[in-house]
């Protein structure tokens, strides 16, 4: 295990990345108006400091280690995951399981856009790409709409994560009814090493940590190489996301021969941008939204099926008085799904099923005839 | 299988389990029974388990509350949009001499047109389909949003790249994502396990 | 045959609340879980309402709809056995992190308590370890009672076929019996 040092960037070019990191970071101000050096080891650092330094971290930090993931779903159930993570800046990844034991073995390769992933009891290896390797770029920082809707604090005592040096940053939501999320986060590399996730009612929804991390380790050449998921007796699957571009926003309204419903806001979410998926005629328009710090995506394509979409495991879910939607949990984010007669909605994000109702009930009556 | 003693084949009985043979036939197996421990086994377990099945029934099983109301809401909801297609999907109730009258007619138009005409349709060869538009499935949705969401600043990329991984693995292989050659996942699954 | 639609939903619904109880009961049985179970009638619901108009009046409603549901259990089970995997989103119980699919059962009353662990649970576990077509006929023969003729026309096929089958679809249930050592299968 490496020694904490500052950090060096790996890849990036721009002359303002790699002299933004001895700049920023003694220059962000938390609201009381205190500024502090990173460099101190003891002296407590600033959340908006940690917050610019996890930005940078995700495009130039390598680093690999033991992370394990316990969920808890709305339902009740508990799941629980072990994995052994590589990553290589800034975007190859390579996850292993380790647990639980009906898992062991499954292998994921991602580089940017495209994964691999080996399913070891069905001997396959399945390649998802994208049709043309359209991706936006890493969006920038949201402070200050994550602090119009969160108060962000740092607690002043580092705690020891993985055998290296954390701060503590709580996020807090201002309306009561949203998650609360707090973040152990590496000072020198603007890793997050230990992430909790609570309900407003106070309950646990994720716990994640690592309990080995390694930093700016040397990888073998084949480490990220897809050629080495293959072996005798492994098949070859391939499966293509849709075509996809992005949609400028002057467009959006506009879109799906001028059915599409694109609120500027839903709820404390803002509209950041809009993907077009597939062709326009059958297209599905993905608008994409942000409180500073949770997602949420608005799927809408024209309606050509009979009834609301149908989500297996889902339940009704009534919504704007007279229409019916279906809600399911998937992994940790909420899905909703109604028709609105002209179009086929879906919602999915960090939200769940009370908040998803009373979004779909804003956008009803948004509805043109 | 592997129950009794092979002179009697062990469909039949079964069948005689549920009284469903000849009378000389059940006769005959009821004689055979006295003398032949494996059969005589091997029908007790039959009946044995027909009990415990039957015990089912009297387990109190229902549906929640609201289940019902909503159930007929969406179901009006599905009917007021109107089918888009012009077959409908179960047909009548045909009894013998209807049928044979128009058997003969259905040769006749079965050259010509479809099915449709006659308003029948076999309700096994009709498959049930959700939804008829093109929309992308739920694990299309959700990958998409992972995909948007490991774009924030924050984001657990790590725990995302196994969603994304995920929902790829569990995306419908009918949306007409995968190359036009490619097996299905669940045919290479199904390979896979008769290889073993 | 045609009926006036506003009529339609009155009736067709007065004719399941009939039947309501035994049409959840069969469609857990071959769900094998009350979500299953509700998307499984849900969608048996739609389509019998759709088809309504083709309904006979005067014939057996609840074997119509069974029918119905059959075939949508069939067809529902055909799309769902592409994907035989472990999923991040739902791993099977068992394993060691203790995961379960099923919410925990509150269920207060002891002796139905009891008959659902020392009965019905491992039977409808062997029942839902069963291909589709056995699990179905198992359930309209045995657990509900139906004659070859009646499982013939709902299933569609003739009665030396349902013998058949039903035959195949006992020998493997014992056999999964057999196998998790209920007692009294040895």
């Amino acid at each position: 295990m490496h020694p904490q040092r500052p950090i060096k960037p790996q890849v990036a070019k721009r002359a303002w990345i790699s002299a933004a990191i001895p700049v920023l970071l003694p220059c962000f101000f938390l609201t009381a108006g205190s500024s502090v050096s990173i460099a101190a080891p003891s002296a407590p650092v600033s959340a908006e400091a940690l917050y610019q330094q996890s930005l940078v971290s995700t495009q130039s930090v390598s680093y690999k280690g033991r992370e394990f993931i316990t969920q808890w779903n709305d339902d009740g159930r508990q799941i629980a995951y072990v994995t052994d993570v590589a990553h290589r800046a800034p975007d190859l990844f390579r996850i292993e399981y380790r647990a639980p034991r009906t898992m062991v073995g499954r292998v994921i390769i991602r580089s940017g856009a495209q994964e691999w992933t080996y399913i070891p009891e069905g001997k396959v290896v399945l390649h998802t790409a994208p049709p043309s390797a359209v991706r936006s770029k890493p969006t920038p920082g949201k402070l200050p709409l994550l602090k119009s809707n969160y108060n962000v604090s740092v607690s002043p005592l580092p705690e020891r994560i993985a055998d290296r040096k954390t701060f503590l940053v709580s996020v807090r939501p201002k309306d009561a009814a949203h998650d609360l999320l707090r973040l152990w986060i590496d000072p020198y590399t603007g890793l997050v090493l230990r992430r909790e996730k609570f309900r407003p009612d106070g309950t646990l929804s994720v716990v994640s940590y690592f309990s080995e991390m390694d930093v700016h380790p040397t990888f073998s050449a084949s480490a990220f190489s897809p050629d080495k998921l293959k072996g005798s007796g492994v098949r070859q699957m391939e499966r293509r996301d849709p075509t996809s571009r992005l949609v400028p926003h002057a467009n959006v309204a506009g879109a799906l021969f001028g059915l599409a419903q694109a609120p500027p806001q839903i709820g404390k979410f803002k509209l950041q941008s809009a993907i077009m998926m597939g062709q326009e005629q059958g297209g599905t328009l993905h608008l994409r939204y942000s409180d500073g710090l949770n997602t949420l995506s608005l799927f809408e394509s024209r309606r050509t099926s009979k009834g609301p979409t149908h989500v297996s495991g889902s339940t009704p879910v009534p919504i704007n008085r007279n229409m019916v939607g279906r809600y399911v949990q998937r992994y940790s984010y909420g899905v909703l799904s109604w028709d609105d007669g002209r179009l086929n909605l879906t919602i999915v994000g960090d939200a769940n099923e009370q908040m998803l109702t009373e979004f779909a009930d804003q956008l009803c009556p948004l509805i043109r005839n | 299988m592997n129950g009794g003693c092979g002179k009697i084949r062990e469909e039949v009985l079964s069948a005689y389990v549920d009284g469903m043979a000849d009378g000389a036939t059940l006769r005959a197996i009821a004689a055979h029974l006295l003398d032949c421990d494996a059969c005589k086994a091997l029908v007790a377990d039959f009946r044995h388990q027909q009990g415990l099945l039957r015990q089912l029934k009297a387990e109190p099983l229902s549906a929640p509350p609201e289940f019902w109301a909503n159930a007929y809401r969406v179901a009006r909801l599905s009917k007021s949009r109107g089918s888009q297609s012009a077959r409908p999907r179960f047909g009548f109730s045909w009894s013998v001499p209807q049928f044979a009258g128009i058997a003969l007619a259905a040769v006749v138009g079965a050259v010509i047109g479809s099915q449709v005409q006659f308003g029948r349709v076999d309700i096994t060869s009709v498959p049930v389909s959700r939804q008829a538009g093109p929309s992308l499935d739920v694990s299309t949705l959700v990958r998409a949003h992972a995909d948007y969401a490991s774009q924030q600043p924050l984001a657990d990329n790590a725990h995302l790249t196994m969603v994304l991984s995920d929902a790829s693995a569990q995306g419908s292989p009918s949306d007409g994502l995968l190359a036009a050659d490619a097996p299905t996942l669940g045919s290479v699954m199904n390979a896979s396990a008769t290889s073993d | 045959m045609s009926v006036d639609p506003t009529d339609d939903s009155a009736l067709f619904e007065s004719l399941v609340a009939r039947h309501q109880d035994r049409l959840y009961r069969v469609a857990y049985r071959m769900a094998g879980s009350h979500d299953e179970a509700q998307d499984l009638l849900q969608d048996a619901l739609v389509e019998a309402y759709q088809a309504f108009h083709h309904f006979r009046r005067g014939t057996y409603f609840d074997k119509w709809i069974y029918k119905i549901m059959s075939h949508t259990f069939i067809d529902g089970t055909r799309v769902k056995k592409r994907l035989r995997f472990e999923s991040l989103d739902d791993p099977v119980a068992g394993d060691e992190t203790g995961s379960a699919r099923e919410i925990p059962d509150s269920e207060s009353d002891p002796s139905v308590r009891m008959m659902r662990e020392e009965l019905a649970e491992p039977v409808q576990d062997a029942l839902n370890a069963l291909p589709p077509e056995f699990r179905l006929i198992l359930i309209l023969a045995d657990v509900e009672e139906m004659s070859y003729e009646e499982i013939s026309e709902m299933i569609g096929c003739p009665i030396g076929t349902v013998r058949s089958r039903l035959h195949r679809a006992r020998a493997q249930m014992r056999a999964c019996l057999i196998k998790s050592k209920y007692r009294d299968f040895n």
